[in-house]
Formats: structure tokens, sequence, C-alpha cells
């Protein structure tokens, strides 16, 4: 799929994967001169399509690995999700989206976002008596919808590998085609992350909340 | 020729569909749709309800996908049974369809309790049908009353509110969510939709239908009480549309399949909500009825159908939705047992949110994510591999 590779355990978090990301999706472009600064977009940057994490087992890389036979896809209830062949891309059409979060539940990679921002809808097409009033002025909250990275189809290559400065986001992928890397998931084995990973495709570390650990780590 | 013979156009069906055509180009496939829709998605029609989602976008494939696949389709017409000796299909029309391969993925219908069922302005909501009847009293103003706490329950009346309506949502466990949420995940479920309009009664049943000259009236509960009301949705599961093989197959629940999608009825499979597969996080054979699960096994099914033998990884139960604005995942074992001792919470709250994880040796085996949700799919793998090298139990 998209010639993109990630590898974690480069990266040291320095965040300007997100800001070309955020500035070439949807605000100035790189070449404009605007710098990270503390390794983060301002507060009112626009969002990134990617997402850095420092945590105690090191950096987490949240983007889309344009998987071959994605979860996503197979969990959409919505048909917004889909493989582009001819893009060699996974991408999303907002227009069908509903913000459901099945894709956030499936992927493996923690790619899928949903921002919401102050989204509220008064219900249209109901008579005023059916009409509730319980928050002063009967408006509900209104779904967001899904983001993740879309491989810079109008960009040309990838932003985030291009300012990457430690190699942890490199384009030009594995050198693996497509109907190659179909075969290799069939076989249980896919390429990312520089390296291979098993094509049930999870996270290397177990994650942490409170004080209770469970340290999967690598079996098998 | 192989012949491929479906029952059933959700999401099983036309991902067996898409599976057997790409391994065989010219076999014959013939699909049997109790509906007169093109393939469509369930689990939409709260949305469409709601009002975000039209018509149109139902329908998750474009017009020609049956011509595309090259499927001989008949729609409108349902399945009666089959002869698996003869190896057909009978319609109800009498007509008998031939078969080599044969798929149920005929899903499951709303389970709705004896004379209820029977009313006119009671319905479940399972297809586009339900669902216009729904909208179209909605729009009307009519009040609207939905029995179940569970996931269809609270969509459609997050749905309902959506719409403008003011949906009461009658309730017979404690809590809402009762199946997939610990009590304090369902209580920020339960205030948030009191918060946004739509009124929760829990620890109460439908008991009956009280009805006057125009119609449905209101119901009577099971703490005496009664609510006014000219339409009841009753959203309390599914039963599984095993009809078709019910004379062949034990069918108590489901119709059992092994990791091959198969029934024991030579050359008959079984995909969907239909099916009953193994629960990693118990070993249990149970009907585990979601779209992922739907769409896996029915390319699973559609694998083995077309002669590429291929093994189903298991079901692991999870949910997501959206109350009104509150993100909700649940995924795995939820419930801890009384004697868990090898068992283990750790709990996580802030403002609106609230994080459970179980561990079962260690090992995560659950969550419960309410208000932050987002890093669901890496526990998802997690539990994935905990449950993969945890003996069924």
């Amino acid at each position: 799929m998209l010639a993109l590779s990630v590898d974690e355990s480069k990266c040291n978090g320095c965040g300007r994967c997100q800001v070309a990301c955020a500035m070439g999706h949807r605000g100035p472009s790189p070449e404009s001169g605007l710098a990270p600064q503390n390794g983060s977009a301002p507060e009112n940057w626009p969002a990134p399509l990617l997402h850095i994490a420092i945590e105690p087992g090191g950096a987490r890389i949240s983007i889309c690995r344009h998987c071959e036979q994605p979860p996503c896809v197979d969990a959409c209830v919505a048909g917004a999700i889909r493989v582009d062949r001819e893009r060699d891309a996974v991408l999303l059409d907002e227009t069908r989206c509903v913000g459901c979060w099945s894709c956030v539940m499936e992927c493996p990679f923690g790619a899928p976002r949903i921002y919401r921002g102050p989204q509220f809808r008064r219900p249209a097409g109901a008579t005023s008596a059916a009409r509730h009033n319980a928050t002063g002025d009967g408006e509900v909250p209104e779904n967001g919808t899904m983001s993740k990275c879309d491989g810079c189809q109008s960009l040309g290559e990838p932003l985030c590998a291009r300012v990457c400065p430690t190699g942890a986001l490199r384009a030009g992928g594995d050198g693996h085609s497509l109907a190659s890397r179909r075969r290799r998931w069939r076989s249980g084995r896919v390429a990312f992350a520089g390296g291979e990973a098993e094509s049930d495709p999870g996270s290397e570390r177990a994650s942490r909340v409170g004080g209770a650990v469970a340290e999967a780590g690598r079996h098998g | 020729m192989a012949k491929f013979v479906i029952i059933g156009a959700s999401a099983a069906g036309t991902a067996a569909i898409r599976e057997i055509r790409a391994l065989d180009r010219e076999g014959d496939i013939t699909l049997i749709s109790e509906e007169n829709h093109r393939p469509y998605s369930k689990v939409l029609l709260t949305q469409y309800i709601a009002g975000r989602v039209p018509f149109q976008n139902l329908f998750l494939d474009d017009e020609d996908f049956f011509s595309r696949m090259k499927v001989n389709a008949v729609m409108g017409t349902k399945a009666v049974r089959i002869d698996p000796d003869r190896r057909t299909v009978e319609l109800e029309n009498g007509r008998l369809v031939p078969y080599e391969r044969l798929l149920l993925a005929t899903g499951g219908a709303p389970s709705i309790s004896g004379d209820l069922g029977q009313d006119p302005d009671v319905t479940g909501l399972r297809t586009i049908s339900d669902a216009e009847a729904i909208k179209r009293r909605a729009l009307e103003g009519a009040a609207i009353a939905i029995s179940g706490g569970g996931l269809v329950g609270i969509k459609l009346a997050c749905g309902l509110r959506e719409a403008g309506a003011t949906p009461e949502l009658i309730v017979s466990s404690p809590h809402i969510l009762s199946q997939v949420a610990d009590d304090e995940a369902a209580i920020l479920a339960e205030r948030q939709l009191e918060m946004y309009g739509v009124r929760v009664r829990t620890g109460v049943d439908v008991k009956g239908v009280l009805r006057g000259p125009g119609g449905l009236e209101g119901i009577s509960l099971s703490d005496g009480g009664t609510l006014p009301c000219r339409m009841l949705a009753v959203c309390k599961g599914v039963k599984p549309n095993s009809g078709p093989v019910s004379n062949h197959l034990p069918a108590w629940r489901g119709v059992r399949v092994d990791a091959r999608m198969r029934t024991g009825l030579p050359g008959v499979f079984a995909a969907g909500d239909v099916a009953e597969t193994q629960d990693l996080t118990s070993g249990e054979f149970r009907v585990l009825a979601i779209w992922p699960h739907a769409v896996a096994q029915g390319r699973i099914a559609g694998r083995n159908m077309a002669g590429r033998p291929e093994n189903y990884a298991g079901s692991l139960p999870r949910n997501a939705l959206e109350i009104l604005g509150l993100p909700f995942i649940s995924m795995g074992a939820i419930h801890v047992p009384a004697k868990g001792g090898d068992w283990d919470v750790a709990i996580e709250r802030g403002p609106g949110t609230y994080r459970k994880l179980i561990y079962r040796r260690g090992r995560l085996v659950g969550a419960v994510l309410v208000g932050s949700v987002l890093e669901a799919g890496r526990l998802q793998a997690e539990i994935r591999r905990s449950a993969h090298f945890s003996p069924a139990v």
C-alpha cells in the first residue's frame, strides 16, 4: 500500500510531522517558514491527521498504515472507508461517515480520531410540540466525523516523512508491491514499522491505566 | 460449474458474494433475499431516523453491485426450508433452488414477546420499513416509547431525539446497557440521555398495550403505572432466523458453525447474526451479532465455499456507540465473576470520562471506555492477544 514506513523506535517526539500534517492539509504550507513550537502546533492550529505520544515505553505514532485488509473498513457500518487500489491508500468519504466510533474501536494503531467541537444542532422537521426544552434551546450534540491520514493524496508525497529528522517516518515504504503485500498479509505476516509484525496487527506494548499493568509483550 | 446460493443480503451475505466472486469468476451465484431492497446497512437505520443519513446512503454498494458480481438476485422472496439430501432451497412461492454450496446469512428478527407483537402500533427496528414507520410517526409528532436499554434501544432513542422527538426508554434491568457495561458506566450514559431530553425508566417492564379507537394510546407497566404513547418500539434483542434449517439442525440460539463456518450439513455454511461462533473471551459458542463479525464471517464463509480453506479467528464481543455526544466503547469480558480471584480491574475517572480495564491472570481481557475512547483499538489488539494465549474455559 502507501509508500510510507513507520518506526516508532526512532521517534524522538519532536512533533514536526504533526505540524507539517496540519499545515499541509488545512493550513499554510511547510515552505511558509512556520516552525513547530515546543514540539507541537499552537492550540488554534488545525488538527493533524497523525499523533505522537511519548509514553514510558517509548514514542507511539498513531498514523494510518493503509492496511491491505483494514479492520476499519470491515467495521464501517456506513460504507465511508474504502481501499482505493489506484491510489494505494485507505481513504475516507466524510460525506458518508456518521462518527459511530467503530473504526476507532477496530484500529490497532489508534489512527482514526473523531474530533468534537461545539457541534450542536437544532432538530429539524419535528413539530414544536414534540420539541423538548431540556437544554434550554432544544439543541442536541451532533456527532463529528472521523479523520485520519489520507496519504497526502493531493500533496504528492507524505509531508510527515519529508520533515521527519530521525527516519521514524520515511517515504518510500518497504519496497513491497501491493500484490506482494497481499500475499504476505494472507500468510500472516505483513510489513510495516521498519520490520514485520503479526497481521492481527497489534501494538507492541501493553497499555497502562492506573497502577495495574498487563505486561503482554510479544508472545508466540 | 459450481452453484452457490446465498440466503440473506446484508453484511455477511454481501461479504461472501464479494469473496466468492473474487475467487471464482464463473461460478453461478444466486442470492435470495426476503427484502426487496438492494443491500443496505441496518446499523444506519437509527441515523436515518435521526435525519443524519439520507435514504440513498443507507445502501453501501452501487446500484450495479449484483450485475458486477454476476449475481442472480431473487428479491422479496423468503426461503422457507432446505432439503439437505436433494440440496435444494424451497422458496415461499414453491420454487426450488438447487445448490452445491449454501450460505445461511439470514440474520435475526426482533424478539417481541407474545401479544405485543400482534399490535399494529408496536414495531421492532430491523428493516427499512420498520425505520420508515418509526420515522413517519416521529415526524408527525407522535409520542414514541422504546422498550429495551441495549444498543439498539439507545441508538433509537438518540436518533429520535435528534429528529426532534422526546422518546422514553423503558428498561427492565436496573440500568441501561446491562449486557455491555458496568453500573458506573451505565449511569454516565443514563445521565447523558436525560440531560438531552431522553427520559430513562429503569427496573420496569412493558406489560401490555392500551388501545383506543384511534390506535395505541399508551402502555401499561410492570410497576402498575401507565405511559401514554402512540407507538412502541421493542428493542429487546433479536432471535436468529434459522427457519430454513430448523428441521435439520438444533438451533436453540443460533446455528452453530465450526471455524470454517460449516454447519454440519453437507455444503451448508452460516455466517452473521444467525451463526453461533466461539467467543474468544469465554470459549463459549454464542451469537455475537455485530457488524464486523458478520463481515469477517461472511468473508471466511465465502473463501471456504469457493474452496480456499481459511479459519475464522473467533469472535470478540464489542460495541461502540455515541450517546448524544458521549462516546462509549466496551470490549471483551466486562463482568468480573463474583469469585474472580484471578481477576483484577483498573479504573480511571476524569471529568466526563470513565475507563475500566479488566484483567485476568494479569492479562487484559476487557475494557469499558466512556467519554475517552481513542485508545480502544490498541486495547482490542491487546485483548485479542490475551485471548489467543488463554485456554478456552
